[in-house]
């Protein structure tokens, strides 16, 4: 496996604080946060076929978890935050899993996106859901690691949300080129087929999604942090729509396709919302479409097949 | 007594307006098995329209009614032939696309139409009150009820008494076989995406007699249309009316007894259905 | 494996040239530059730019200069979207180098990146209340008018002085409403008033026809709904189902502006209730003002451009008073001591920052076919009482 490019592209990120302001190592953090949810999100939709229109559901939930022990429990300290931020979210997955599951197609769609407004719903109206003063828990600080002399400020925690974007990657790598990972595929292309062969379909479907959401739920715990509060809004549609719309924007099924939708989406919003605040919407709507008919498996896919034209072009030249 | 069934008609002029909603999405995702987020943004559309006509141009409620639903019809038709038309066998494009056009609509409608919400409003001789029992009850809400058992009625015969509703039904079972009869199946689905969309227009319009025009109707009506499908079942009206009314009137009561949790009831009604009938109510299998 | 290539390359191409153009915008920083968050898109995208005239119309009067220094306003829109606002609160103080912060209008976005504000020392103000919360946990706010529960005491008092003994209190369920109707009851109850019945409608409420039919017997009820097109429902509603109870409303001259009172028509005639200002306030400074923001901006001017006029005004008068300077230490205790006369009346601080100014009570009126705001009670220097308890 040519080791190269990897290196050189975690080069790149690691020395990006020494050159850019807080306000653009920001902007990365937010773009490596977002690339795990969509990537997360990838191992549902793009694998194994299912659209789930709730997966912020899971993304809140990690973020409430830190939210709330911080509000209620004044607890900051990472290594009680972290299991909690991911177990969670898993078991509401799990728990999510077992109605959704239940029907599929249209149906799990419908259900998936109402199972994410439900979490909605509760976290506007349940008083325990919110700090005074606001809808929503304000006031999170950055983790504390309880190392000795160490202070956690924004520059390290990029770093920290760095090595988490890294080790899911590894992580997430490993389960796509697994058996597992190419079950998921042939579920996703003829699933009666699979089931022919002897596949317990729902079990892997069900795992699928777990794993999806505890993934989202690690996201959702970092940006929490970065965002210093939660809102019900991470839990609704308008969330649930952003991975949705990075994995297929950037290449459905493959694996960096999500990361390079993200990479795309969180840097044109931040322009676009600074010159046209107004027409914004607009725009994110008409580059949904014009993607979905000209360039259907997402901008990765055009990029690399643009890169190979160009190789071959330059390999003519060499030989 | 008094309270019960002034509840009773809010919660069944609400679930009507529900009803529309869904029968509307209900056509097309059952029938044409496409997927259309956009059905809520469609519908605001139509109440725009509707508005500007009957409001700001001062002509009749029916007339905006009518150009309402036409109107939204036509963005429809629009979208699907130019664009959902290509999309037929892949679910994914087809809400990411329709989803886009929640984006776009929303936005178009801003800046034609303006930030500030319209009030609702109905047509001049509906706006009054029936002097019913020992209490007044408004006519618009009545005229609610009325309309939406006449659409009903209508799409339920066009569903199982027409041509078209069997050229559907079939399609949608088989749509080789369907085809292969010489049956232009393109025209039909054309067609019946302008009706699913003009009827989204036109329940804009009536809706609007209760909740009035703003940009954030195309997500949270199509919210409302999602609920009311999973409860009552997709590809029916039949399912699309008992899911309608039975939302509608547990809404009514809950707001009445427990308004913090009243949009609850709506979440819990559907997690009950799904645990114990996941296709909904009514639904056919998918 | 050339997509990583790719990938990589694109962050950095993409990301590298930015951290160049803001190592640039670092060195002008001679002007000094007010930050504003306001609402251009979204559900209350038709405030942005009525915030935005009354900051304006304010610069404009200074020459957009101050003790010699330029001044220079940086407006981003919040999208009334908490996240939204708290990236570009950080664009704004980061890559623009702002101290001074107009904003954000919703008072969820406040709490959001009020952490963040507070860090980094920057003076920061509401729009439209905002909740005293703000003033517990951080102490860089300025509150205009006055906190959510300051707002509406007025209104409690009112209704003790009409002779209600009774009231029921209808309120959007969030922590706005909340703090709406905590000072409805906190005033009434002050002047030896009862509070029988409160029901929360929650926000987005389309249909109160539930929460009208379930009316307990009161003297009246006192109603915050979070938008015009509810309150015009709710009104409408009241008079379809032929609710006779009396009414209070709030925030009257706020919500029902010119077209919206219009359509609402005679069912609005006596409508009495808490306003923050009023456009026919007879007072020359006021009468000179409308006539200017009429003519320059093409209609009436309301609350918000009358709101956001003062918050710049007080500014303004605590860098006249810093001479210049607008450091968050220097600047904060400055406008803390500001007292000047605004077309809503006069305006002084209190040391949390909440601003204390008169209260009204308002009533509709209708004359030669047009219906207007008309002031029938004042209440000066009304201040929350709640803050001092914390």
């Amino acid at each position: 496996m040519n080791v190269v490019p990897y290196v050189i592209g975690i080069l790149i990120l690691l020395i990006v604080p020494l050159f850019l302001s807080t306000y653009w190592i920001g902007l990365v953090t937010r773009f490596l946060i977002f690339a795990l949810f969509a990537m997360s999100y990838n191992i549902v939709f793009g694998y194994t076929g299912l659209l789930s229109l709730g997966h912020a559901a899971f993304f809140g939930t990690g973020g409430y978890v830190i939210a709330l022990l911080h509000l209620h429990y004044n607890v900051n300290l990472f290594w009680i935050s972290l299991p909690l931020g991911v177990l969670v979210p898993t078991f509401t997955a799990a728990l999510f899993g077992l109605i959704a599951l239940r029907v599929s197609g249209i149906y799990f769609l419908l259900v998936t996106f109402a199972l994410g407004e439900m979490l909605y719903s509760l976290a506007w109206n349940v008083k325990w859901l919110n700090s005074r003063g606001m809808q929503g828990i304000t006031g999170i600080t950055l983790p504390d690691l309880a190392i000795p002399g160490f202070t956690m400020d924004r520059t390290w925690y990029y770093y920290l949300v760095w090595i988490f974007f890294i080790t899911s990657c590894i992580l997430l790598n490993r389960l796509v080129r697994s058996p597992f990972g190419t079950a998921l595929v042939g579920i996703r292309e003829d699933e009666s087929r699979m089931k022919a062969v002897g596949y317990n379909t729902w079990l892997y479907k069900y795992l699928a999604f777990v794993i999806s959401g505890a993934f989202a739920g690690i996201a959702g715990m970092l940006f929490s942090y970065y965002n210093y509060f939660v809102s019900p809004k991470h839990l609704g549609i308008s969330t649930s729509f952003l991975p949705m719309v990075m994995a297929i924007m950037g290449g459905l099924g493959t694996f960096l396709g999500p990361v390079i939708g993200a990479l795309v989406f969180i840097f044109v919003e931040n322009f676009a919302s600074i010159f046209f605040p107004q027409r914004w919407p607009l725009m994110l709507g008409g580059l949904f479409v014009v993607i979905i008919m000209f360039a259907r498996e997402g901008i990765g896919v055009y990029l690399w097949r643009i890169l190979k034209k160009v190789e071959r072009r330059f390999g003519s030249i060499k030989s | 007594m008094r309270w019960f069934i002034i509840n009773m008609l809010n919660g069944v002029s609400y679930g009507m307006v529900l009803f529309l909603i869904a029968s509307g999405m209900s056509i097309v995702l059952g029938a044409m098995g496409i997927t259309n987020l956009a059905h809520g943004a469609i519908y605001m559309v139509g109440a725009y329209v509707g508005w500007t006509i009957a409001v700001k141009w001062g002509a009749t409620f029916g007339l905006g009614l009518l150009v309402g639903g036409l109107s939204a019809g036509l963005v429809g038709l629009v979208i699907e032939r130019g664009l959902l038309r290509h999309l037929y066998k892949q679910p994914n494009e087809q809400v990411l696309l329709t989803f886009g056009f929640v984006y776009i609509l929303s936005n178009l409608c801003l800046w034609v139409w303006g930030g500030y919400s319209k009030a609702p409003f109905t047509a001049g001789f509906l706006d009054s009150s029936f002097e019913m029992f020992d209490f007044a009850y408004p006519k618009a809400r009545l005229s609610i009820i009325l309309i939406g058992l006449l659409l009903g009625a209508g799409l339920w015969w066009l569903q199982d008494k027409t041509r078209l509703g069997a050229i559907v039904r079939a399609g949608m079972d088989d749509k080789e076989t369907t085809m292969g009869l010489g049956i232009n199946l393109e025209k039909a689905f054309a067609v019946l995406f302008f009706i699913s969309s003009a009827i989204a227009g036109a329940s804009g319009v009536i809706g609007a007699q209760l909740m009035g025009v703003d940009t954030e109707l195309g997500m949270s009506v199509l919210l409302l249309g999602l609920i009311v499908i999973i409860v009552g079942g997709v590809g029916s009206i039949q399912g699309a009316l008992l899911g309608g009314i039975l939302i509608g009137v547990l809404d009514a009561f809950g707001r009445a007894v427990f308004p913090q949790f009243a949009m609850f009831i709506m979440y819990v009604t559907m997690i009950v259905v799904l645990i114990f009938r996941p296709t909904g109510l009514l639904g056919r299998k998918i | 494996m050339k997509k990583f290539m790719t990938l990589f390359l694109a962050i950095g191409l993409l990301v590298f040239p930015m951290g160049i153009g803001s190592m640039e915008r670092a060195q002008a920083a001679e002007p000094i530059k007010i930050g504003a968050l306001l609402d251009l898109t979204g559900p209350m995208a038709f405030l942005g730019p009525l915030l935005k005239s009354g900051i304006v119309k304010a610069l404009e009067e200074a020459n957009y200069t101050v003790a010699g220094r330029k001044i220079e306003l940086i407006a981003e829109d919040t999208a009334n979207d908490m996240n939204v606002c708290l990236e570009k609160s950080k664009k704004l103080v980061e890559l623009d180098k702002v101290h001074i912060i107009l904003g954000p209008l919703m008072g969820d976005a406040q709490m959001a990146i009020a952490p963040y504000l507070a860090d980094k020392k920057v003076l920061a103000s509401t729009f439209y209340a905002g909740t005293g919360e703000l003033h517990t946990k951080f102490k860089n706010w300025l509150n205009y008018p006055t906190t959510l529960v300051g707002m509406t005491i007025p209104v409690g008092y009112y209704a003790a002085e009409l002779g209600y003994k009774e009231i029921i209190t209808l309120g959007g369920d969030y922590e706005g409403g909340r703090g709406f109707i905590q000072g409805i009851k906190l005033g009434f109850e002050a002047k030896g008033g009862k509070v029988i019945q409160q029901i929360w409608t929650p926000v987005g409420t389309t249909d109160f026809g539930p929460y009208l039919s379930s009316l307990k017997k009161a003297d009246c009820l006192a109603y915050f709904v979070p938008a015009p097109p509810e309150q015009v429902r709710l009104l409408k509603q009241r008079k379809e189902f032929g609710i006779k109870i009396p009414v209070l409303g709030t925030i009257l001259t706020g919500q029902l502006v010119d077209p919206i009172l219009a359509e609402l028509g005679d069912i609005a005639v006596g409508l009495q209730g808490q306003a923050v200002y009023v456009p026919t306030r007879k007072d020359p400074i006021n009468e000179k003002w409308v006539a200017e923001m009429t003519k320059q901006f093409g209609h009436p001017p309301g609350d918000f451009e009358s709101n956001s006029y003062a918050i710049t005004k007080a500014v303004l008068a605590g860098l006249k008073a810093t001479n210049g300077d607008d450091s968050f230490n220097k600047l904060w205790p400055a406008v803390l001591k500001v007292k000047i006369n605004t077309p809503q009346g006069p305006l002084a601080f209190s040391p949390e920052g909440v601003a204390i100014v008169n209260g009204y009570i308002v009533e509709v009126k209708k004359k030669e076919g047009k219906y207007y705001f008309d002031i029938v009670r004042t209440y000066e220097k009304v201040v929350d009482p709640t803050l001092k308890k914390r």
